[in-house]
């Protein structure tokens, strides 16, 4: 195993912190989520999932992966099923964007095909709770395609 | 670092990714137990990175073929879009974001790779009754039988309906989607693996949109 690139490790720690924020909103969106509620169990599993395969692959590559925060601020009052699919939007959309540079720094195989993964299902998964498809997820500059 | 010439904007660099990749950010008061790991190191979720820029290095010569192999689908799939809207005309408005994302996707290829940007696809009239496909209609149908205009509505094809349509595009949606992650897993170039990966996201969101109409 040929140890990892510094670009890669960073990547990699980004995209963490980026699931530990998200497996938490999910405690957040999950009690408020109505009639998807379904939706938000598969998603909060989802990100625990990829979460526990970014802090495998940086353990086992000798890394210390980031710890999750205690808390982490709402970007806005979730009162609705309406707000917490908001909020899993925002969530999923920052995933992709946490994702897409791990892709570009990602020489491991193994991260790589994670990362690729990850970023589909992310972009998919925002597109589940309201959002129109996009045309660069995770790029910058893109924009909705709304139909 | 390498940047992405990303259709119809400026150079994008996937250093100022790492700008926006905060999701949320930490709470200064803790109010909740943690979920994830129990390792002491602190994050920083939110990011800074150098816009700086270099010039983009060719891309290596495995990739090549994964660029001429990608472009090919995505314009293959293209101009089965536009199609679709000649064969069923009500698809054409909807999907017409659709067949601009995918040549966003093939143009945005091509560039990274230095080659000509690909043409927009043309449909082609199929539809006779359409009149633009040059084929003779006149006199059809005027026998002395009192069949009159019935000849020119006899040979006219069958429009399939939208949600066949839909689901076809659907199909190809995924296929593209499927093809796009494979070469994004195989890339070398990182920046091409990038656009790979986020072109084959695009194109599976378009398929369960696509799938979702087509019930």
């Amino acid at each position: 195993m040929s140890p990892p690139t510094p670009a890669e490790v960073a990547a990699a720690q980004r995209a963490l912190a980026a699931e530990h924020a998200t497996v938490w909103a999910y405690g957040i969106i999950g009690p408020r989520a109505g009639d998807e509620k379904a939706l938000a169990t598969t998603s909060f599993d989802a990100h625990r999932n990829a979460r526990d395969d970014l802090i495998a692959w940086l353990t086992a590559h000798g890394e210390q992966p980031v710890a999750a925060r205690p808390g982490y601020e709402l970007p806005f009052r979730i009162g609705d099923s309406g707000d917490a699919a908001a909020l899993a939007r925002r969530v999923e959309d920052g995933c992709c964007n946490a994702f897409a540079p791990l892709v570009a720094a990602s020489a491991d195989s193994e991260l790589r095909k994670l990362a690729v993964d990850q970023l589909i299902a992310c972009a998919t998964r925002r597109m589940e709770w309201g959002g129109a498809p996009l045309r660069f997820p995770g790029l910058p500059g893109r924009g909705p395609t709304v139909p | 670092m390498l940047q992405l010439a990303a259709a119809g904007s400026a150079s994008l660099s996937i250093a100022a990714l790492g700008a926006g990749c905060s999701v949320l950010r930490p709470s200064k008061t803790p109010n909740s137990t943690p979920t994830g790991s129990t390792s002491p190191t602190p994050v920083a979720t939110s990011v800074t990175a150098s816009p700086t820029s270099t010039p983009t290095p060719p891309l290596p010569l495995a990739d090549a073929k994964r660029v001429r192999a990608a472009l090919a689908r995505l314009q293959a799939a293209g101009a089965q879009t536009a199609q679709a809207g000649v064969v069923q005309p009500t698809v054409r408005k909807p999907l017409r974001r659709l067949q601009r994302d995918q040549h966003a996707h093939a143009v945005a290829v091509a560039r990274l790779a230095e080659l000509p940007a690909p043409p927009t696809p043309t449909p082609t009239p199929t539809d006779p009754t359409d009149g633009k496909t040059g084929r003779d209609t006149k006199g059809a149908g005027t026998s002395k039988a009192g069949t009159k205009g019935a000849g020119k509505h006899a040979d006219k094809p069958r429009r399939p309906a939208p949600a066949t349509v839909y689901g076809a595009l659907g199909a190809t949606e995924k296929s593209v989607a499927d093809d796009l992650r494979a070469q994004a897993i195989g890339a070398e170039s990182g920046e091409l693996a990038a656009l790979f990966a986020s072109a084959a996201a695009s194109a599976s969101c378009w398929q369960r949109w696509l799938a979702r109409r087509a019930g």
